[in-house]
């Protein structure tokens, strides 16, 4: 074990600027061998690398701290007379590692660095033996507003002592200090000061990751992948995690379902239900269950869905806390890309069991959702190692709902996590939303080539889907199971035009969508009176027939010349859409189907 | 006799985060199970000073005097931090941060 008597070096700024090692206070023993001189330069040569990377951390960790600082409510730190670390460390805290417990190692006289006191390394001593001041370098506590800076009324530190030396056999208080402690220390772990999932590595920053957001500094990387994720609706939709949001994340962007506290009623007994994890546990089990497995908690990797969200319930609240704690940090250091997706993906929903009912957690289930992507353009969560390897990721779909001015309302069913994995979802109900309309195609995905577009709220990245398709899946009308090749062509029959409610015809999987004078004007093969045939591969494949599902699969039906120009004219998409919002907004219990 | 304050578990996992975020020496697993445990101690000593350091004399002995009575109930404790002023949380918080500040080498905040 090192001594103890580790040497320390004063260090002064070279002229040029460069750290060097100056007046080591031990000699450095020099044995004479030519091969001790390699070692030595070699030793250097670590060394300078190594301060170079701490230099990086440092100014991460400021940065963090700061924000940390923030977050917390924390005012007094450099109140108290603290200097700003530097590497030039000539100002050596009066705080070094040493005094607080992380003495400092050896380090070679010749090293230019040696005197950094950053860069020097905590070993192990002895504990210290007298009592140790508060964490500022002063006898009065970090908060220091409790009146005990007047030395006459501060208690002696013997008298401190003591009465910790009392506390430590007191079971009763030992229950308050370390229920506390366990909140502030998930508290500075949510602050992401520590956890951040490589958010210190400067390495990983850019050099190896092209598609990483556009991050300018590396002390913004941290709170870069946090906005980035808030930005994207995820941190706030899902930064939550998908359980609830609090009244100060209120917006546009909040859940459906995700609020603080919401009436719900089951027959004749309403109550205040606040959507907590307890309440939404599901949504929780499918995001733990679709992490990648090197980033899932301990206890829950390779689990399924169902398997997860069974555990979840089986936590206490404290064991659940500390799981969420891990969860969060795991999200916000995720770095987010968007990417295209293909072909058919897994993804998954909650629904009320009985629609009749209310939206507790009792009437509330995942259902396996399987979708058929044609260059769907999603949310990919992706995390890094220390080295700048991809260790894994995850896709989420945001399928917003708008209200009439293009705002985002909430999120529809089939959202979350998409295709990462498949075996998480068995013993899940399993439905189907947009199956397959040609052969099967690879699941593959590929990164969109503008990397980190900024989301905009107001514009829609997929339009809403019917209001009758999302009822068919929540009543479990939808068809079940995978969609066999023979289902690939789906069949839209147009009804006279006084059928304005496009109804879901479940049994031939047929939308009753359009009059068939637009879908003949828009190019649909009208093969009868009224009713026309086309691939949803064709709807899918023009801008015009995008904007034409848009406004045919929320539009009222009517044959208007506004209709007419549905082609691709926005207004009347707009128009379509504001009917569909009054439609949902007419089916409150909708709230707590769609999505999360 | 427990030595520890605040319990030792508890205590560890944040002495664990800190030491993954700190680049250590090629140092052997002795040497870092003594770190740790240093570094363990000295944060619950640091959060034991931080508490009482911040009562004053006289409610110090009033503590003191709940402890000599054998009181256990949680309850009481809460109330004479609640009546102190004092943020037991808030305190802790505060220390632990500092703590892993100077630990990990940064000063400035």
């Amino acid at each position: 074990m090192p001594s103890p008597e580790s040497p320390t070096f004063n260090a002064v700024p070279a002229t040029n600027g460069e750290l060097t090692g100056e007046t080591p206070r031990q000699t450095y023993e020099v044995r004479g061998e030519t091969t001790l001189k390699a070692e030595h330069e070699q030793r250097e040569r670590e060394l300078l690398e190594e301060r170079a990377r701490i230099m990086d951390r440092l100014q991460v960790l400021n940065a963090e701290i700061a924000k940390s600082k923030q977050k917390l409510g924390i005012q007094n730190i450099s109140e108290q007379g603290q200097n700003p670390v530097t590497l030039e460390g000539s100002e050596e805290s009066e705080n070094s590692p040493a005094e607080i417990g992380t003495p400092v190692a050896p380090v070679a006289p010749e090293n230019p660095t040696g005197s950094e006191t950053a860069s020097t390394q905590p070993i192990p001593t002895e504990p210290e033996s007298e009592p140790v001041q508060d964490t500022t370098g002063n006898a009065s506590p970090a908060t220091g507003e409790t009146g005990a800076n007047d030395p006459e009324t501060q208690p002696s530190p013997e008298d401190i002592q003591n009465t910790i030396n009392k506390t430590k056999k007191n079971k009763g208080f030992k229950k308050v200090i370390v229920a506390a402690a366990a909140v502030a220390m998930a508290g500075i772990i949510a602050a992401g000061a520590w956890l951040g999932i490589n958010a210190f590595n400067k390495n990983n920053k850019s050099n190896n990751n092209p598609d990483r957001p556009g991050v300018t500094d590396v002390a913004d990387v941290g709170s870069a992948v946090g906005e980035s994720h808030e930005t994207e609706g995820i941190y706030d939709g899902y930064g939550e995690k998908g359980m609830w949001l609090s009244e100060n994340k209120g917006g546009s962007y909040d859940f459906a379902s995700a609020k603080e506290v919401a009436e719900v009623c089951d027959n004749d007994e309403c109550e205040m239900i606040k959507y907590t994890a307890r309440n939404q546990v599901e949504s929780y089990a499918d995001y733990l269950a679709n992490l990648p497995e090197e980033l899932q908690p301990e206890g829950f990797k390779g689990l399924t869905i169902l398997e997860t969200e069974k555990k979840l319930e089986s936590l206490s609240d404290e064991e659940f806390e500390a799981v969420k704690q891990v969860f969060d940090s795991t999200i916000d250091g995720a770095y987010t890309r968007r990417v295209t997706i293909n072909g058919e993906q897994n993804n998954a929903y909650m629904r009320l069991k009985d629609s009749n009912k209310g939206a507790n957690h009792g009437n509330m289930e995942l259902v396996a959702c399987t979708t058929n992507e044609n260059n769907l353009e999603v949310t990919q969560l992706y995390w890094v190692d220390k080295d700048g390897k991809e260790i894994g990721t995850m896709n989420v779909k945001m399928t917003p709902v708008y209200d009439g001015n293009g705002n985002i309302t909430g999120f529809r069913g089939c959202n979350q996590v998409v295709g990462v994995k498949t075996s998480v979802y068995n013993g899940l109900t399993k439905i189907t939303e947009n199956p397959p309309t040609t052969p099967p195609t690879d699941s593959s995905e590929t990164p969109t080539p503008t990397p980190e577009p900024t989301p905009t709220p107001n514009t829609p990245e997929e339009p809403p889907t019917p209001k009758n398709q999302q009822e068919a899946d929540i009543n479990s009308g939808a068809k079940q199971g995978i969609v066999t090749p023979e289902e690939q062509k789906r069949e839209i029959t147009e009804e006279p035009v006084a059928d304005q409610d496009h109804e879901y015809n479940q049994d031939s999987n047929t939308y009753y969508y359009m009059p068939a004078e637009i879908a003949s004007q828009i190019g649909y093969d009208v093969v009868d009176n009224g009713t026309y045939t086309v691939t949803v591969e064709t709807a899918k494949d023009t801008d015009e027939a995008n904007n034409f599902d848009a406004g045919a699969s929320i539009g009222t039906g009517e044959t208007t010349s506004d209709d007419k120009s549905a082609d691709g004219s926005g207004n009347t998409i707009q128009e379509n859409l504001d009917s569909a919002t009054s439609n949902q907004e007419a089916n409150p219990s909708g709230d707590y189907s769609q999505g999360f | 006799m427990d030595n520890y304050l605040i319990d030792r578990e508890t205590l560890g996992q944040f002495v664990d985060e800190l030491m993954k975020q700190k680049p250590l020496p090629a140092s052997t697993a002795e040497e870092l199970s003594a770190l740790r445990e240093q570094s363990i101690k000295s944060l619950d000593d640091k959060i034991g000073m931080a508490i009482f350091g911040s009562l004053t004399t006289p409610q110090l002995e009033e503590f003191n005097q709940i402890l000599d009575r054998g009181e256990e109930s949680p309850e009481v404790f809460q109330n004479f931090f609640q009546n102190a002023g004092l943020d037991l949380q808030k305190t802790i918080g505060d220390t632990m941060t500092a703590f892993g500040k100077q630990f990990l080498g940064g000063q400035n905040a």
